[in-house]
Formats: structure tokens, sequence, C-alpha cells
């Protein structure tokens, strides 16, 4: 739960009283533009920034009272997030899953399944640093589905993919949330990747949430054809 | 080629405009040898200064009365700022325990058929002690300034008075009439003079192989931060399931494996490239003290191994210390390149501290004075090498609890930063230009 979030970097005030609530097992999308504030409200609720005003509760834990709380039951994977160049794919997998599991076979589950997740074949023995832009990202993927989390953060989880893998990965998330209930908070500008994997989307603009709602239901609200659409005429509304 | 000069000016322009190279690259350094130029001068002339007064400073006990032992004491005293005492013993411990209660650091001994020898033409001796209460460039020096009095007496001697005395002289007695048999009293025992010196050089490359280790520690513990930054996995890092004090705890004993590697790997090159040169300078020209050469005899004649570990602690800690402040460096730099750029100059105020300390005689200061070298930071490595010779501990647990209450502080800091929105966004440095 978002409610009345308010973030400044100095003088520029980034998120303007933000509000959203996700139900569990619930795939969430963020959209809006670059510069929206997207990142900034992901990167509070993943605990690395603490709001001005406002509270994020997840799962009954609030982000800045109880970090550490939150940190246990959430997985976030950041636009531009980097991997340790000088492991193994296999290697990175091993290491975090000792954070999450609580018991060895625990931790063998779950490489196994990021292993299937990321579809890296044998290259999961080589070194990332030899990985595509592509392959690092579908590792990332599978790092942080593999846990499976109460709430998985996801930032542009897309980003950097082409048109097959990107299919592959919107894929794997919406087939990952709905067999193990894992709720999914994505954000996104692509709106076709939203249409095609979110249970409800929220617009954001200029750090301020324009609309709320399933995407089907938003269509046909603003009559329009698909949610690129939706976003532009909730825009030119919201500054009229 | 034509784009050149664009290409040039946009690189220089773009590098001076990184404030942090601007800094540390081009203002620091300047500032930093000057004062390092100013400091260690200064260290240098007070130590020699000291060397002179000690080596100066003398008294004799004479057992052979004859004219050339007369002779030479009033060649002592016509010395620049000699001040010679001659004492009336001939016990020779005595007077050592007599001369440790007053200000005078040497004592000459001209042994009985001293001036008969010359008399005869037949090479003599003349026994100098210095007193040492610790090692440090200043004691050494001035063990070594008698035997050059002795020396210049040995010359003069040959060349004027003998000819006066009309002496049928011995080849040998040509080469060196008079012999400088030079010792040292530490800590209760006698000791050849070029054993201290080995000892010296010995203990010191023991702490110096570290400190050289340490710019290393900085620049790594700084760079595993700026890695983190721009390899981008300082995010992830910062939302798993881990406290802030254990990536804090895995950074700085990652840094410190690997410095503590580095030092044995330097510490067994520096060791063979030592033995290496010594070996070929000594055999050959001084075959009586090669024995005694560059070898753990000379430190061990000293120093027990057990007072040897009092370095431990203190190079422990310094380590510790330069890798925490390395990770501070590291976490507020935006990159690995600002990072390593800062942490390189950690090593200079280590160098600005250590190197004066290694020429002062801490024994001889007065106990405020004492105390606020052990509270420098960086000082204790060199603190416990003085005090195993001097046994005045206390000073060396003053500067390891001085260190580690900068650790705590430190420590403290970091957890901070850890937690803090400045690791993840760094700081902004204000561009005025």
């Amino acid at each position: 739960m978002v409610k009345d979030l308010v973030k400044y970097y100095g003088k520029l005030k980034a998120l303007d009283s933000i509000s959203f609530t996700i139900s569990k097992g619930e795939i969430f999308g963020l959209i809006g533009p670059n510069g929206a504030g997207k990142t900034t409200t992901l990167r509070i609720i993943a605990t690395l920034l603490k709001p001005t005003s406002g509270k994020v509760i997840v799962a009954g834990y609030d982000v800045v009272k109880e970090p550490d709380k939150v940190r246990r039951i959430i997985s976030y994977l950041p636009e531009e997030a980097g991997a340790y160049r000088n492991l193994s794919g296999q290697e990175y997998l091993n290491f975090m899953a000792r954070l999450y599991a609580k018991s060895k076979k625990d931790a063998e589950e779950m490489v196994e399944d990021a292993i299937k997740i990321a579809g890296l074949g044998n290259r999961i023995d080589d070194k990332i640093k030899t990985y595509s832009k592509g392959m690092k990202r579908r590792l990332l993927v599978a790092r942080t589905l593999m846990v499976k989390p109460m709430l998985a953060i996801l930032d542009e989880p897309t980003a950097g993919l082409d048109v097959v893998h990107a299919l592959h990965v919107r894929k794997i998330i919406k087939e990952y949330a709905r067999k193990y209930g894992v709720t999914i908070l994505a954000s996104s500008h692509n709106m076709l990747e939203v249409e095609y994997m979110c249970d409800r989307i929220a617009l954001i603009h200029k750090g301020k949430i324009i609309d709320e709602g399933k995407p089907q239901e938003l269509k046909k609200k603003y009559g329009a054809q698909n949610l690129e659409e939706v976003f532009e005429i909730a825009v030119k509304r919201g500054s009229a | 080629m034509s784009h050149l000069t664009d290409l040039i000016k946009k690189e220089v322009k773009d590098l001076l405009r990184e404030p942090h190279i601007l800094i540390f690259a081009i203002l620091l350094p300047a500032v930093m040898y000057i004062v390092m130029g100013v400091v260690i001068t200064g260290a240098m002339e007070s130590a020699l200064e000291q060397a002179t007064t000690t080596g100066t400073k003398v008294a004799v006990i004479n057992f052979d009365k004859g004219i050339f032992s007369i002779l030479f004491i009033k060649f002592l005293e016509q010395m620049p700022q000699s001040n010679v005492t001659i004492l009336n013993t001939t016990n020779i411990h005595a007077a050592l325990k007599f001369l440790e209660g007053q200000n005078i650091r040497t004592l000459i001994i001209i042994p009985k058929d001293f001036s008969n020898n010359i008399s005869s033409g037949t090479p003599t001796y003349i026994r100098s002690i210095s007193i040492i209460k610790e090692l440090s460039l200043s004691s050494i020096m001035g063990a070594n300034i008698i035997s050059g009095v002795i020396q210049a007496f040995s010359k003069t001697l040959l060349t004027t008075i003998v000819k006066e005395f009309n002496i049928q002289m011995k080849p040998e007695f040509i080469i060196q009439p008079i012999k400088s048999i030079s010792d040292v009293y530490i800590r209760n025992k006698f000791i050849p003079s070029e054993i201290l010196s080995n000892a010296f050089g010995m203990i010191f490359s023991i702490v110096f192989v570290p400190l050289i280790v340490i710019g290393y520690v900085a620049s790594i513990s700084a760079t595993s931060m700026g890695i983190e930054k721009e390899e981008k996995t300082l995010e992830v890092l910062l939302t798993l399931p881990v406290n802030r004090i254990e990536i804090l705890i895995s950074k700085l004993t990652g840094s410190f494996i690997i410095s503590l590697l580095a030092s044995v790997s330097a510490g067994i090159g520096f060791w063979f490239y030592i033995t290496k040169i010594m070996s070929v300078k000594t055999k050959p020209l001084i075959s009586e003290i090669a024995e005694s050469s560059i070898t753990s005899r000379g430190l061990f004649e000293i120093v027990s191994l057990n007072e040897l570990t009092l370095i431990i602690p203190a190079l422990l800690l310094t380590i510790l210390l330069v890798a925490v402040i390395g990770f501070i460096a590291g976490a507020l730099s935006q990159n690995v390149r600002s990072a390593q750029s800062i942490a390189g100059f950690i090593w200079i105020p280590l160098f600005l501290v250590i190197f004066p300390l290694a020429y002062l005689e801490l024994a001889s200061l007065d106990l405020t004075s004492k105390m606020i070298i052990a509270i420098i930071p960086f000082s204790s490595p060199i603190i416990a090498i003085k005090v195993m010779f001097s046994n005045e501990y206390y000073v060396l647990m003053a500067s390891l609890l001085a260190t580690v209450a900068y650790l705590v502080i430190l420590l403290f800091l970091a957890t901070k930063l850890l937690s803090s929105e400045r690791l993840l966004l760094g700081i902004k440095w204000r561009r005025k230009f």
C-alpha cells in the first residue's frame, strides 16, 4: 500500500502525493514516460530511498521503520542492474539463493528454477562478463523470481531485450506470478508489454498518478484503441 | 589529424572539470609533497642535531694515562660543541649505569697500553659504547659520530704527531694506527654497532613493506565499492535480505584478506631483495661482520620474538583503519575512477606520520608529547617498534586505544553511510565552471 508518497531531490519534486494499493498475487504496472517518477517510487518501496513524506506498507511492514523485514519478502530488479562479472551465472544464482533459502535443498530448488527461467543452457557455467546484455537481463529476471518473493519489484523488466526474449520474459513473469502467487509491481513505458502482462495499472506523469484501473476498463473509459492513447488522453485531460 | 586538437581540448577540459581529478590529482600532490618535504627535512635536521649533541657529549674512562690518551682527550675537547667528562671508575657497567641517569650517551674507553702501542708503532684501538634507549635514526647517527671522531684522530696522529715523535711504524700501523671498536649498550646488552644498523634496517622493513601495502588496501576497499556502483550491482545488493553491517564487514574482510596476501607476497619479495643486496655488499668487504649481515640474528640479539609480535596488532589495526577510510571514500564516489583517485592519496598522510617518527627518539620526549604522538592516526606501527626497546608500553597502549577509537567512529559513519541515500545517489560535487 502506497499512501500520499512525496519525494524531493533537493528542490525538485519527484513524487507528488501518489497513492495506490496492490492486492496479493496481482501484477500491477506503473506506466509513464521517462522521468515520471516510476523508478523513484520503486526504489522507495525497495527500501533504497526514504520518502520525504507519505507511507509505504508491504505485507504489514513499513518500509521506513522496518526495512530489514521488508527486504526479506521482496525481490528487486533495477532497470540498469548488473551482475558480478567475474562469477559464472551458476555461481551468481547459488550466491543469491543462499541469502534467501532456509535450507540447502531450498537453495538448490531456487537455482534449478532460475536456470529454467533464464534459459541460458550450458552458458550458465560461463563467466557473466561473457554474456550479452540480453543474457544478463534474463539471468537477473531469473534471480529476482527464483526466490518466490511476496512482492517482486521489476523496473522495466524487459529493458535491453530483443522482441523474442522480451516475449519470453513477459510470459515467464506472468506464469510465475500465477503459479506461486507472487505479487508483482512492474514499471514500464512499453504499453504493449503492460497490456499483455498486468492485471491493473496506474498511469504516472510528472510525479502524479493520473489514473488507475484494469487495462481493458481504462481503454473503454477513454474510448481508446490502446494504452498509448489512454495515456495521451489522460495527460491532456489532467493538464486541461 | 585535423580533429586531434579538438579531441585533446575536449579531453583536457573534461578531465579538469572532474572536481576529484582537479583536487586529488593536481592540487593535492603539490600541497602534500611540499608539506612532506618540510616535515621530513625538519625531522632529519632535528635528528642530526640530536645525534651531534649526543655524539659529542661523551664520558671517558682512561686506563692508559699516557701521552697519546691525553692528546686524544684534548682532541675530543677541541671538537665543536664538545663536552667531555672524565670518569675515575674502572668499572664499565657501573659507569654505564651512572651515564644512563645523565644526559651523556657515549662512553669512550681508552685501553691500558694505548700510548705504549702507538709509541712502538703497533696498531691499537679505542672502544666506544653508545647508550641507546630505542631504535631511531638519530640514535644510529649518534653511534656513528664517535667512530668518525676516532678515525679523524687516527689520521691526525699519523700525519702530524707521529712525525714529531719519530716513531718506527709497522705496516699495519700505517694503514690504521687506531681502530675504532664501536658497541652499543641497549637493554643492558652490548651489541656491535653494525648489528644495530642491521636490526634497524630489518625492523623497518618489517613495518615499511606492510605500510606500502596499506596503500593498496585503501585502493582495494575503495574500488570494491566503486565497482558495485559502476557495475550497477549496488542497488540489488542493498535490497538483499542482509543487514548493512554484514555488507560492511564482508567488504572490509575481503579487502583485509587481499591486503594480507599482498603483504605476505611483498614481504617475501622484499626479504629476498634485501638479503641478496646485502650478501653481495658485505661478504667480500667486511668479512668479520658478514655473518651478522642482514639476518634475523641481528634483530633477535636485541629483541625477542614475543616482543616483535607487538607490531602485529598495531599493523592490523592500522590496515583496518585504512580499509574503512578506503570504503568510505569508495562509498562516496560515483565510480571506480573517482574512488581510486581519492584512495590513491590516503597513503600520503600515512607517510607524513611514519617518516618523521622514524627519525624521532620518542623516549627522550616528555609525557605530553609522547601522548600527542600516540594519538596521531597511523602512528601505532612505528610506536610499537620504539617501545619494544624503551619498554614504554603505555605509549603503545594509548596509540592502540586511539586507533580503536578512530575505527569505532569510522565504522559507525560507514554503517550510517550504508543506510543513507548518499550511497546510491553519491555526493553531488558542485561545478562552478
